[in-house]
């Protein structure tokens, strides 16, 4: 398996085989720009910044939502009030 | 009458004296809109918005007083919800996709009283920097039609720019307000991450993603903002940004010895410079160094990807109005329908995310980038010690000509060159216009500030426009 297999996989995406040729070529090129971050050296501890705490987060409490209709009204198939998708258990 | 020469914050004033009507004045630029589709800026004009203002003129003439923004005609981004209305993202996915609700932004904007009178062009996911990559098509630029209008806002910076409305939403994640309002000689502000709620957004990127107007001054930026800002229990990111600045006698700018070593090898060098040299007469100008700010670049297309392949899953095939009749079982309904669905760049990033996601490089590009993210927000801070705001250009250069970069994705991306550190800093940037490019086309100057002094970056992003004979109120 090809890396661009793999990650078509991770994506759920599918591609030709020249559309395949044609990404491995910016694909390649766009890691090779993004890789200049290996070479950063960084002498503190790396935590990453924090965008959101505990604290910001609202009640956890029970509020009306949407409801079914409006949800399912931009549903490509729907039935019974439910998304319809085809068979997954037999 | 011609309603393009008030400004905003004239219109409302007008409109709340009852001196013009809002009917008039939404009329007037829905017909603007209906003369200019060929731009591609507006890509649905709502019609109920003539029923809202006829509605508005009558509680005006009952003595209610209203909002802010009562009567004035504004556009949204076509990923900004808007409940009964489409938002299709500008892309085939979402061609069809009705809003269940209404964004955050958009309550806020119609309870001051605003007419959204239609939705605007953009980048598939805003996910681009020309508006090349649309379901609606190739959105143009306002000064020259064979040119791009930038993005991923175009839709919006055109609209403004060419007079089809006074105001309109963008989103910027990495300069997609910004780069366009430069590029059709407007204002745009992205301001500090977190001001205004995300909630109904269609997110990109949602640690760097913000909402913000594109208007033709500075002080109408503004007073648009304060409308939108304030903090949403729908978005736990937002915070309290009251947009009130102490009037300071003496501003110092900075000027990043970086930034001005990557910008002297393009074109627009020398006006900048020049630009520059016009501003030493009001304002002390210092050099800073910023050792790691042209690392951002590489930071952003780490992080913005990595967000957006999760943001993205959500695109199954099932939930949103596209499914790919080819499919016969679930895994084919979720691989056809994304494949049929997003667009070249929109599959570039979701596989570039999940690249860095994925097991063996995690941790030398998303968290290595996150580190390099938290090293350049010292950088910033300590920047801000020493200067009020960054002076630096919007983009490398003048809008470049529609095709002339749509294959080659490193030089799109190398567009957001200096838009993108003030998401990945999270700190307010705006762009203002300051003069015209060899091509003829505007030219964007662009100021930041330190988190949370968004209202003094507009002071004095509104004094630097009025040295180049820019702003209007």
């Amino acid at each position: 398996m090809t890396y661009i297999d793999h990650l078509e996989y991770l994506s759920k995406l599918s591609f030709t085989d020249e559309e395949k040729v044609d990404f491995d070529k910016d694909f390649s090129r766009i890691i090779a720009f993004v890789d200049e971050i290996k070479a950063i050296e960084i002498e503190e501890d790396g935590q990453a910044p924090v965008t959101v705490t505990m604290a910001d987060l609202r009640a956890d409490e029970i509020k009306d939502s949407l409801g079914v209709d409006k949800i399912l009204a931009n549903a490509p198939r729907e039935k019974d009030g439910c998304f319809l998708t085809p068979l997954v258990v037999e | 009458m011609d309603y393009s020469k008030y400004s905003v914050i004239e219109l409302a004033e007008k409109i709340a004296s009852r001196e013009i009507k809002a009917y008039d004045v939404v009329a007037f630029y829905i017909a603007k809109c209906e003369q200019n589709m060929a731009l591609n800026a507006v890509v649905e004009i709502f019609y109920d918005s003539l029923e809202q203002a006829k509605d508005i003129d009558c509680q005006l003439d009952s003595g209610l007083k209203l909002g802010k923004l009562a009567g004035v005609p504004i556009a949204i981004k076509d990923n900004i919800l808007y409940t009964g209305h489409k938002s299709s993202c500008g892309s085939a996915f979402l061609a069809d996709f009705v809003a269940p609700y209404s964004a955050t932004i958009v309550k806020k904007l119609l309870s001051a009283g605003a007419v959204i009178i239609g939705r605007t062009n953009m980048d598939e996911f805003a996910m681009g920097g020309s508006t090349e990559n649309s379901i609606h098509g190739v959105c143009h630029n306002a000064v020259n039609n064979d040119y791009v209008a930038g993005g991923s806002s175009g839709g919006s910076a055109v609209a403004v720019a060419a007079g089809l409305v006074p105001c309109a939403i963008g989103t910027d994640t990495g300069g997609s307000i910004r780069q366009p309002a430069s590029f059709n000689g407007v204002v745009g502000i992205k301001p500090t991450y977190g001001t205004v709620s995300r909630y109904g957004i269609v997110a990109y990127a949602s640690s760097l993603d913000q909402a913000s107007p594109l208007t033709k001054s500075v002080a109408e930026c503004k007073y648009v903002l304060e409308v939108l800002a304030g903090k949403d229990e729908n978005d736990a990111t937002t915070i309290e940004n009251e947009l009130i600045a102490d009037k300071k006698d003496k501003i110092k700018l900075g000027v990043c010895k970086q930034i001005m070593e990557a910008y002297a090898k393009m074109p627009q060098y020398a006006d900048f410079s020049k630009a520059l040299d016009k501003l030493r007469d009001k304002y002390e100008i210092i050099a800073v160094d910023m050792p790691h700010i042209t690392n951002t670049l590489a930071c952003y297309y780490i992080i913005a990807p990595a967000e957006a392949t999760s943001n993205l899953a959500r695109f199954d095939g099932i939930k949103y109005t596209a499914r790919s009749a080819k499919a016969t079982d679930l895994e084919s309904v979720y691989v056809e329908s994304r494949s049929e669905g997003f667009g070249k760049e929109v599959k570039r990033r979701i596989m570039l995310g999940n690249y860095v996601l994925s097991s063996g490089y995690f941790d030398a590009y998303y968290n290595k980038a996150k580190r390099v993210q938290k090293l350049i927000r010292k950088e910033f801070d300590n920047t801000f010690d020493c200067c009020d705001a960054l002076v630096l250009p919007t983009t490398p250069g003048e809008a470049f000509a529609i095709g002339e970069k749509i294959g080659d994705p490193i030089a799109m991306y190398m567009e957001d060159l200096f838009t993108v550190p003030a998401n990945i800093a999270g700190v307010p940037a705006i762009s203002v216009p300051y003069g015209v490019g060899q091509k003829g086309l505007p030219l964007g100057m662009q100021l930041m500030a330190r988190s949370k002094n968004d209202a003094l970056l507009c002071d004095i992003a509104s004094s630097v426009a009025e040295t180049f004979g820019g702003e209007k109120c």
